[in-house]
Order: structure tokens, then sequence, then C-alpha cells
């Protein structure tokens, strides 16, 4: 097992303080930087993510410290995204002047977790056909990530990228609304 | 975002960033992991925040300066006990307390070679063992030592059996945050039943039902349509904890131990605690434990009603009768594994059911092989199975849910769980005193017995658990006139 894990599943002072240096930083920023959400949300996942870390991290074990970051980085975005989902529902309620109340708990979880709306099935449809750069390309933009980053990341000149993205965000736009209106 | 619209530049953002988590959080990625862990962002952290998550982290992982000290204070008190104990021990007068003690070692000596959980130290005068569990609620954990001197003092060559004994007489603390998580579950749970949630509960309209070869009329009920969970039991249990039943609390805590006594070491601090089991069926619960819930239930729902100001009536919750589990079985209320073997209550040979109904649920078990893709794994009996063969089964779950069950009252997901972690279930003959552990086929009524013998020894299995039924007593079926 890598050293790192087991420094951690040691959970003492010394194990939790190095999670969070090696972690917590930068899963801040991450938050921050590039999905906008203000300090305090992002100390709450920072929090929650390191914690369920700490709670969980002795029933697996991890070959690489790759996994391992992908491990963490997973709970993670599963913290990102309810706190994304709790954020999105806050502001509907706002706009839809409480027209959600009488929704159970359950439809409310349902319409999150299984009903996908047509114009995210299109998306996934028409984003399914690209080229894997290509796909990368518009989630990780799409993240706020700058077109140097990305170009790291895929190995693409940082100037083509910027020329595809634009290119592919309108032709995006168009066949996602066309399969829409076929779609009703 | 309505549903049927044109998006535009800024609504595709949306979507692509909704998407990316969504695919990211089923995945583990490690590529892009790595990526967004080597980026460099800005350093604006603020100190004093910063400093506020690492000490709550510190604090909420039991490494802080606090529990350092409440460390110091065991430490003196165990010092002080073993000092008592070897002045009473000197004394000659607790000899009887000191064969427990030893009996208890011997037990936790056995268990320990197998057991990762269990730390001994030893010298030539006297062992400290130190038994380390988590408690039911997965957060909290503890430690019991046990001390004991020379053994040659009792040298009984045929000691009684001590049982492993855990949890006895402790209760787990709650923290603030358990309390709010299990109060709003709680909430969760009553308001399904208020709004007669087809996902959990089916109404049985009253009908009549041929049982041991008379017919009868059986008043309707409202059947749960999946075993009470973990989370839901766990929510029934801290809210005993709360409101500080410390007697009902220890009658329906969960016997972890049974998981030990079978050498399912890793089941016992996993099963009830981990959340990733918290919509499996609970096991290894008393009736009496089972009981208090159904009474909790009820009662809470009472409380709810009140403090709402609702229009709902008394409703009655308890375990089911044997006749009817038959008739939501027979007519496709509930579904059963009946399949070659023994069906306990559905088994033409014990003078239950007559042979209308092996009919009906050939039947019934043909439709539902049809419709429902996971029939042959609700209808695995996993009675005896080695605990590695077990948890494998069990994380089949996370193939249809690969999220961790989160911490709510969701039924689509409850069906699936509870199918995965299928196990027998408690019902009460009517008119009698006689409890089956019915649901399960079984390959002959001799492996029934055994279960049902290791139920009786214990209490409890981990291989059984229960729904309920809820009966309006207000419902126009529910007295048939003619009856």
């Amino acid at each position: 097992m890598i050293d790192l894990v087991k420094q951690i599943k040691k959970k003492d002072k010394n194990a939790i303080t190095l999670l969070y240096n090696t972690y917590g930083k930068k899963l801040y920023g991450f938050a921050i930087h590039k999905w906008n959400l203000d300090e305090d949300e992002a100390w709450d996942l920072v929090y929650k993510t390191l914690y369920k870390i700490i709670n969980v991290i002795d029933n697996y074990s991890f070959e690489t410290e790759n996994k391992f970051n992908g491990f963490v980085y997973k709970v993670f975005i599963n913290n990102l995204r309810n706190q994304y989902h709790a954020n999105k529902k806050n502001l509907q309620l706002i706009e839809l002047n409480e027209k959600h109340s009488g929704i159970s708990e359950e439809e409310e979880m349902k319409s999150e977790e299984s009903k996908l709306s047509p114009q995210m099935i299109c998306l996934k449809k028409i984003l399914n056909q690209f080229e894997d750069w290509k796909r990368t390309l518009m989630l990780m933009k799409a993240q706020n990530f700058s077109y140097e980053e990305i170009a790291s990341y895929i190995h693409k000149p940082a100037d083509q990228l910027k020329v595809y993205y634009m290119r592919a965000k309108q032709v995006l736009i168009e066949k996602v609304n066309e399969c829409v209106s076929k779609a009703i | 975002m309505s549903t049927n619209k044109n998006i535009n530049e800024f609504e595709l953002d949306e979507l692509l960033r909704e998407l990316s988590l969504d695919e990211n959080s089923a995945i583990i990625n490690e590529t892009e992991a790595s990526f967004v862990l080597s980026q460099e962002y800005p350093d604006d952290i603020d100190a004093d925040k910063e400093m506020d998550v690492l000490n709550k982290l510190l604090k909420d992982t039991g490494n802080s300066d606090n529990s350092k000290n409440w460390i110091t204070i065991l430490l003196i008190i165990t010092l002080i006990a073993l000092l008592l104990y070897s002045f009473l021990r000197d004394s000659g007068t607790s000899k009887e307390n000191l064969k427990i003690a030893h009996n208890v070692i011997n037990e936790v000596n056995k268990k320990k070679a197998s057991a990762q959980n269990f730390i001994k130290t030893t010298n030539t005068t006297s062992s400290i063992v130190h038994v380390q569990q988590n408690d039911t609620f997965g957060r909290e954990k503890f430690i019991r030592m046990i001390a004991y001197s020379d053994s040659t003092k009792y040298s009984d060559p045929h000691p009684p059996t001590t049982e492993i004994e855990i949890n006895k007489g402790i209760v787990p603390t709650l923290l603030q945050k358990d309390k709010v998580l299990y109060l709003k579950i709680k909430e969760q749970m009553l308001r399904r039943i208020i709004k007669s949630d087809k996902g959990l509960y089916t109404h049985v309209p009253s009908y009549k039902l041929n049982y041991k070869g008379k017919n009868i009329i059986l008043d309707a009920f409202s059947v749960r349509n999946v075993c009470i969970t973990n989370l839901e039991y766990k929510t029934f249990l801290a809210d005993l904890i709360v409101q500080k039943r410390t007697s009902d609390y220890l009658n329906a805590q969960i016997k972890t131990e049974n998981w030990l006594k079978k050498d399912y070491n890793s089941l016992a601090n996993l099963y009830s605690q981990d959340e990733k089991y918290n919509d499996f069926p609970v096991v290894n619960v008393s009736l009496k434990g089972v009981e208090l819930f159904c009474g909790w239930l009820q009662e809470e729902l009472k409380l709810y009603i009140m403090h709402h100001h609702l229009k709902f009536p008394d409703i009655n919750i308890r375990l089911p009768y044997d006749t009817e589990a038959i008739f939501a079985a027979r007519e496709g209320y509930a579904k059963i594994s009946f399949e070659e073997g023994y069906n306990t209550i559905y088994d033409e040979s014990e003078g239950l059911v007559d042979h209308a109904f092996t009919k009906r649920a050939e039947l019934s078990k043909k439709r539902v092989k049809r419709i429902d893709t996971l029939y042959s794994i609700f209808a695995t009996n996993k009675y005896g199975w080695k605990e590695k063969d077990l948890i494998e089964f069990y994380s089949k779950g996370n193939n249809y849910y690969r999220n961790i069950p989160g911490d709510s009252i969701f039924s689509d997901r409850m069906k699936v769980l509870t199918k995965i972690g299928r196990v027998s279930e408690l019902v009460i003959e009517k008119n009698s005193d006689h409890v089956w552990l019915s649901g399960q086929s079984w390959k002959s009524k001799a492996d029934y017995l055994k279960l049902e013998s290791e139920f009786k020894n214990n209490a409890s299995s981990p291989f059984v658990g229960f729904r309920v039924v809820l009966i309006n007593p207000d419902d126009p079926e529910y007295k048939n006139p003619f009856w």
C-alpha cells in the first residue's frame, strides 16, 4: 500500500494534517475558482470530503497514489454535486415562488437521480458522437479550466482548442435544439 | 430550465457542468483527479477559516486536545479500577466475579485470533483485553477493557460458557449532527405513511381467504413493500436515546455480536454501521425490539399528526400475521421467493395454505421472473454462506446504485437493496404464539429449523429481519359488514 495512505490510516493529528495539506487546499481552490462556490460552501465541502475519507479509508486499499487521488476526487465531486443541486434547487424555489413546495422528497430525488431532461438526454447523445479529446474539451471548459490548462491535459495546442471550442459550442446548441424539438 | 425548450449558450454551459458532475460522481476518474489536484490555484485562503476547518476535523476524528484529556482521565479511572480489583482479589471476596471475567477473557481470546479489532497485551501476571467496535451509528468508537490476573488460580476444568457481551449496557453517544440527521429521517418515515406512499406501502383490501382449510374474512391492511432498513431502525434507536429511553434502547439494540458468533468479523463492524448498508434490511433485532419499533412508529405518527394538525386516523402498526402475508402473496400484493423445497408458511405441508395457493404462487412466480430482473437475487437464500461470499453478494447493490446510499428514505433504492440483502422475516401466526421466519425458500425443512433454532437461542439472527403492516380501524373495509 502507498505510504500516504498508510500514514492517513493512522488517523492521528499528523495524518489528518497530512491529508489536509495534500488535498484540502487543492480541493478548496478547485471549488472556489472552477465552480464559483463561496468561501463557506467550499470549506464545507472540503471538510465533508476529508471527514468522509478518514471514516471510510480502513475499508479500502489503494495500489497507487493515482488511485487514491481518484477516490478522494470522487468523494469530493459527490459532495460538490449535492451542493450544486441544492444551490440550483434553492434558486428555482426563489424563482418559482415555492411552486415546488408540494413535491415530496422522493419526487425531488427522483427528478435529481433518474429523470433526465430532454436537453440532457440529447446533449449526452450528441456528445457521445464526439472524439474523446473534443468531448473532454467541452466538459472541462464548462468547469472554467483555461485553454492552456486543458491543452496540457489533452495534449493539443491551446490556440487550436479555442477555435474548435467556439465552433463545437454552436454545433452543440443547434443539434441539441434540433434533437429536443424532434423529441417533443 | 423548462423541460421542452431551446437552449442558449449559458444553458449549454450549465448542462455541461451538470454532466461533468454526473459522470465524475459515478466513476473514479484517476486521470482527471490527478490533473485537477496538480493544478495551481491562487493562494487566497483565509488562514483563520483554514485553521477552523483543520481543528474541526481533528476534533471530530478524536484528535483534539480535549480528547487527549479524556483519554488521560479514562486511563486514571482504569488504573484506580485495577487497584481496586487487585485489592478485592486479594481479599478473596470477588472470586465469582473473577471467574466470570476469566471466562469472558477466554471467549474473547478465542474470537481474537480471527477478529482484527481485538488487541491483546499480556505480561506474566495479568492480561488486558481491549475490545474495540464501531457503535450502532458507526461514528463513535468505544473501548471496553477487561482485566484479570493469574489464570492458574481459576483452573476450573469446565468453566461455564459466557457470551461475549460487547454492547450490553452501553448506550452510544449521539452527536448533534446525528440528532439532526435522524430527526430528518424520522420525519421522512412519518410523511411516507401519511402520504400512503405507494413506493413503500401497498393497500390490501378486505377479502376472503382459505386458511387452515377454512374460509376466513381478512380485514383490510397496508403492507410494507420492503423490509425495515438499517437506516430506519437506527433512526428509531437514535430517537430512543434522544428520549432517554435507556431501558428500551438496551432491549431494542442491534445485536451485532451475532455476526461474531458466526465469524463474520467484518460484517460485525460494517453491516449496521456503514452507510453503504443503510438501505439493507435491519437484522439481529429481537422480537422485543421489533415490538418496540412498531410501538414507537405508531406513537410518533400520532404525535406528528397532532403537532401538524392533520386529519389522519389513528393507525395501528405491528408485525404481519401469517394470514396477511399469505393473502398478500396470493393476490400478488407482495413478492415471495417460491422455489422447490420448503417454503415456510407458504408450504402446503404446514397446513396453512391449500393447493390452490400453490398453483397461484407458481403463476405469480412466472410473472415476477419475467418482469423482475432481480428475482434470482431476491430468491437466493444466503443462510450459512461464508462471509467473503456474503460481502461479495451484497456488493452487487453497488452495481445498481453506485453512489453510496444517502441518508434519506428513497423507496426505489430501498427496493433494490432490500432484495439484494434479502433475509427471512418475522411473521406471527394468528391466534398462536408461533413466530415464523418467513419469506425465504429452503432446500428442506431441516435447513429452516437450523435458522429457527439459532434465532431462538440468540433471540435474533443475522438472517432475520422484519416488515410491518398498518391497520386503519376507520377504513370502511376494515370490518366486513357481514362478519
